[in-house]
């Protein structure tokens, strides 16, 4: 193709066309559009779901509690970390000069990790998952996920450590995300899974679940945007001064903020408020960043409306500054009282991803897709739409999420009955599948223009043209290179170091209480009282109605509440705020989650169902059987999945599973000396008391 | 396409896109409309819609069928339908008041208690004990003498504090007005089901009901609705404190037959000694409480408790203590405060239990 469009970062490089592997950074991208689509169909079964309209009919793997744990690994570790892999493929070569490490490795990992992630999401599917928010992904492939993220990492830190000459800060962000990623993903999986439970687990979640975003995503996306930016604006970055602050800034200060996640949870204090003033300290990074990057578009005067990918960019930077205002306000003790637990959070997180992320990587998609297969795109019109129907799809999402959020929050503050809650976001709900379904037919476009733009490519038709040579330029002198590896060391014990604050301050250093001795005396009633209803299935799964069994069905039951995606909807934690006692009973305090079961915590994500760590002794066995065999049945406007598969046909005969989770469910606030009279317990003195104020006389006692 | 675009397209590929997109564009445009289209099918749905009047009694199709118009339109009449219920006797209470309880009822409590009261909604046959059919004029928790009508106070308070232990649960989050309105909507299908069972044995005796019949046995729901207000239970003598003493003589009193409880709550207060009793025929058999697990469905304040022993419970083998121990009123206030104990128990073992869950105590001790 002698035609082929003009690249305006030709002159950075000599001959990048041949430093990168064009076929692995295809690969990549294509099966981030793969993920993509799984998670959209995630999205969508689930807001399909609130909406109360799933066409599941009792299938398992079509169940909606589910697909929503798939939608952000998918999202995440499918859809996003491909991406920014196959970019990274391209533009490491090119700024260092220097090819990856090894290219058989790239092949391994990549074959890998789509491997892991399939695994991931094929496992989700089965009922497996890990109560993590952000880390959904089964147990057992955690290893896996690990192994391939150090491969990767092995692949692209040599080039960047040994590139000659001061790194651009392109390459800061890059590699401090490789240095990070590793650490972030094993802290945050393992810690609160094998070694530690209750609140500190908790307190490791959050920074995990932010570690993610900004440890992860966030510091790749900068990278990104650093080169892309000045290469599509023709013009340097705007203040080098800048981005340099903000790297030290976020290097600090982001590991700790996680915790703004548990704000008004039984985590101490002093950690709450830490991640709080680090949460503001981010805020100052993220805006330093997009203002940065902002001007030197603005300063480029580049025509940001007609070429594509720079518009996708600058989009993606105004949806930015939303995002960071809607965080802003989301970490402060004040908002969060009223809008923890949220659609809120949802609106946030969702617009980051698909938002922000996103349309950075659509940005980066569109520039280099036509590049790697030596073509220009099939279709202008096709880009054009997938924009305009992501941008509308987004911000239709985001909106109504924000607004079905602050009214939840309203509402339950004002004590209104659960059912008018979710009443009052039934409008919002309809909406929502119309959003992610625009937001979809987007995706289609794009996806039908790259299928299109492949077929016609001349790439296609001599694949094993990309031969890939490293040009040889000179490597950076040891000094420079033990600078580096200093550095990297340096930002990875900063971030364990600050990882384990939070651990050293939230635990009492007791080991959690073993499943064992958790069945107590009311448990057990609801076990016998089980055993007397359901005689057939408690005496062939489980025996007789001992502490035992009691302890097994508690077992089971939390990996039922985990697997099949309760904790997604329910919360377990009641907070000092928003009304939350008045409703649900006494304040959450730390001793209650010193088990083995709450490991990882399950504090929970939202709020679309009420809080469940007042559960126990609420409803009878027989009420839970029925609401779990199909909700509509006992609350008729119940957004809620059905789960039939907990039942051999009715919901009178309820199966090992039935049992377990009614157990576990029963188990939940049975520790308390106020169950079952969460609201009004009063101890027989208090009773006395009562009495006469009521004008009951007291008989006297003989002289 | 301008010169040093980053993105541009070259000609010809220009012209293979009009060509695609003239047809491609097309065909996007009729499946996203197809596709919206579906999906708002869908989501606007189709709601079930309510009949137009409460069902009767199935006893009712049974009637010759010039009785049976009779009685549905009697019980029409003066009972009006879900979209304007009557009230019948005095102090009705306003139309907006029965409308509000109607959306209410059928919100909350029609997928077990059923559209017209007869406890038997959608999930009914999947509880037990089952949902109170209101159509009976029976309700277990009143603060009235056994066999008399509730006072409405009895009503609201089962609604708002459910009834622990069984599927009734606590709408205590409700406003007071609304749970107000609930209880006269709850009275409305009561009312119209006592006098639909009235005309029903009429007619089942004489194949046609005599219209002059009619006010007599609105009298007679009217009275016996109002009678129930003068009929709450005072004790009969001062409160025994709790205290062991007091806790002690209930026990002997609970466990010989001085009271005789024993017989079927157990010497433990346990409930599971005797084989549940079927006490309605059809009805599923009843099971006396067990008194330990803290769940009192009738409430678990002193002055509930003493009238569930001096009135019995309605409609179940409960009966009422009140002759038997009308010479020793301190016992009805020992069986109270030993009742009061017997529902602490596994309270007082959650927190003496050697294992158990960490008591916030101990976890203060284990911070260093």
């Amino acid at each position: 193709m002698t035609d082929l469009p003009h690249d305006p970062s030709a002159g950075v490089t000599a001959s990048p066309t041949e430093l990168s592997d064009r076929r692995l950074v295809l690969w990549h991208f294509s099966a981030a559009l793969v993920f993509l689509v799984i998670t959209l169909i995630a999205g969508t079964l689930t807001s399909l779901q609130l909406a109360g309209r799933h066409p599941s009919t009792g299938i398992p793997w079509l169940s909606a509690g589910r697909w929503q744990m798939i939608e952000s690994p998918a999202a995440i570790y499918g859809f996003l970390a491909n991406a920014f892999l196959g970019s990274l493929h391209w533009i490491v070569p090119r700024m260092t000069g220097k090819s990856v490490w090894n290219r058989a490795l790239s092949q391994l990992s990549f074959w890998l990790w789509q491997l892991v992630t399939l695994g991931a999401v094929a496992g989700i599917l089965a009922g497996d998952a890990q109560g993590i928010d952000g880390g959904e992904t089964p147990v057992f492939i955690d290893p896996l996920v690990l192994a391939s993220l150090c491969l990767f990492v092995a692949n692209f830190l040599p080039p960047i450590i040994r590139q000659a000459g001061p790194l651009p800060e392109s390459l800061w962000y890059i590699g401090a995300a490789l240095v990070w990623v590793v650490p972030t993903y094993a802290i945050g999986n393992l810690i609160p899974e094998h070694f530690v439970s209750g609140v500190s687990a908790a307190a490791i979640q959050g920074m995990f679940q932010s570690g993610v975003t900004n440890l992860f995503l966030a510091p790749l996306g900068w990278g990104l945007m650093f080169y892309f930016v000045p290469v599509l604006a023709g013009r340097p970055i705007w203040s080098r001064r800048w981005s340099l602050i903000a790297f030290w800034m976020l290097a600090i200060f982001s590991p700790l903020a996680g915790i703004c996640h548990y704000l008004y949870t039984p985590m101490p204090m002093v950690v709450q408020q830490l991640a709080v003033i680090f949460a503001v300290a981010m805020e100052f990074v993220l805006l330093a960043n997009a203002v940065n990057l902002g001007m030197t578009i603005w300063v480029a005067r580049a025509p940001v409306a007609s070429i594509l990918p720079l518009r996708w960019i600058a989009t993606g930077l105004v949806l930015f500054l939303v995002c960071c205002l809607q965080g802003a306000i989301l970490n402060t003790f004040v908002f969060q009282g009223l809008l923890h637990f949220s659609d809120f959070d949802l609106s946030h997180s969702q617009l980051l991803q698909f938002g922000v992320f996103a349309f950075w990587l659509f940005g980066f998609m569109t520039y280099l897709i036509p590049r790697l297969l030596k073509t220009a795109w099939f279709s202008r019109k096709l880009c054009e739409l997938h924009f305009w129907f992501s941008t509308v799809g987004i911000v239709m999402l985001w909106a109504d999420l924000l607004l079905t959020g602050i009214l939840q929050g309203y509402k339950q503050s004002a004590l209104e009955l659960w059912s008018n809650v979710v009443d009052s976001s039934h409008v919002f709900r309809i909406l929502e599948p119309f959003a992610s379904l625009t937001f979809f037919v987007g995706q289609m476009f794009f996806l039908i223009n790259f299928i299109q733009t492949w077929s016609i490519s001349p790439f296609n038709r001599h694949p094993n043209e990309t031969a890939v040579v490293a040009t040889a330029k000179s490597n950076a002198c040891r000094k420079l290179v033990a600078i580096r590896l200093v550095t990297g060391l340096g930002l990875f014990a900063w971030l364990c170091f600050t990882l384990a604050l939070p651990l050293f301050w939230s635990s009492n250093h007791a080991p959690a209480e073993p499943v064992k001795n958790l069945p107590n005396p009311n448990l057990m009633y609801q076990v016998e009282d089980l055993a007397q209803r359901y005689p057939e299935p408690f005496r062939e799964y489980f025996g007789e109605p001992t502490r035992e069994a009691a302890a097994e069905l508690l077992r089971r039951g939390r990996q039922i509440y985990v697997g099949e995606g309760c904790w997604r909807c329910h919360s377990q934690v009641v907070r000092p705020v928003g009304n939350d006692a008045l409703r649900w009973g006494p304040i959450s305090e730390a001793w209650e989650y010193d088990n083995a079961l709450q490991r990882p915590a399950l504090l929970g994500t939202r709020r679309i169902g009420p809080d469940l760590s007042r559960e126990g002794g609420r409803h009878s066995n027989d009420w839970h059987a029925v609401h779990l065999f199909q909700p509509s049945l006992v609350s008729p406007d119940s957004p809620m999945p059905e789960y039939p598969w907990f039942f051999d046909g009715a919901p009178n005969k309820p199966n090992a599973a039935g049992l377990s989770i009614i157990a576990y469910l029963q188990w939940l606030g049975s520790w308390l000396d106020v169950y079952p009279y969460y609201e009004r317990y009063r101890s027989p003195q208090q009773l006395e008391q009562q009495m006469l104020e009521e004008g009951l006389e007291k008989k006297q006692a003989k002289p | 396409m301008t010169q040093g675009n980053a993105f541009s397209f070259n000609r010809s590929t220009d012209r293979t896109d009009d060509r695609f997109m003239s047809g491609a564009n097309r065909t996007f445009n009729i499946a996203c409309r197809f596709m919206f289209l579906s999906v708002a099918l869908w989501a606007v749905g189709c709601k079930p819609t309510q009949d137009a009047n409460w069902a009767p009694r199935e006893e009712v199709f049974q009637l010759p069928a010039r009785a049976q118009k009779q009685l549905k339109e009697i019980v029409e009449k003066y009972c009006g339908t879900p979209r304007s219920p009557k009230w019948i006797g005095s102090d009705a209470p306003s139309m907006e008041q029965l409308l509000r309880g109607e959306t209410l009822f059928n919100r909350l409590c029609a997928a077990c208690h059923g559209l017209n009261g007869d406890g038997a909604g959608r999930a009914a046959q999947y509880l037990d004990p089952r949902p109170t059919d209101f159509r009976r004029g029976i309700f277990k928790f009143t603060s009235t003498p056994y066999g008399a009508k509730p006072v409405r106070d009895d009503l609201l308070r089962t609604i708002r504090d459910g009834a622990k232990g069984s599927a009734m649960p606590s709408f205590a989050l409700l406003a007071e007005n609304d749970l107000r309105a609930l209880v006269d909507y709850v009275l409305v299908l009561t009312h119209r089901g006592e006098l639909e069972e009235m005309l029903l044995t009429e007619a089942q005796g004489d194949d046609e009901i005599d219209l002059a019949s009619v006010p007599g046995y609105l009298q007679r729901i009217t009275d016996r609705w109002a009678a129930a207000n003068d009929q709450i239970i005072t004790p009969i003598s001062p409160f025994v404190p709790y205290s062991e003493a007091s806790i002690k003589l209930g026990e002997t009193a609970f466990r010989t037959d001085a009271a005789g409880c024993y017989k079927c709550h157990g010497n433990d207060g346990r409930g599971r000694i005797v084989p549940s009793v079927e006490f309605h025929p059809g009805a599923p058999p009843a099971r006396a409480a067990d008194l330990t697990s803290g769940m009192l469905r009738g409430g678990f304040r002193p002055i509930d408790i003493y009238r569930r022993i001096f009135a019995g419970i309605n409609g179940t083998p409960m009966p009422s203590f009140s002759l038997l121990l009308k010479n020793e009123p301190d016992t009805i206030w020992n069986l109270v405060n030993y009742v009061e104990y017997l529902s602490d128990t596994r309270r007082r073992e959650l927190k003496t239990a050697v294992s158990g869950t960490r008591q916030p105590s101990d976890a203060k001790a284990n911070t260093p």
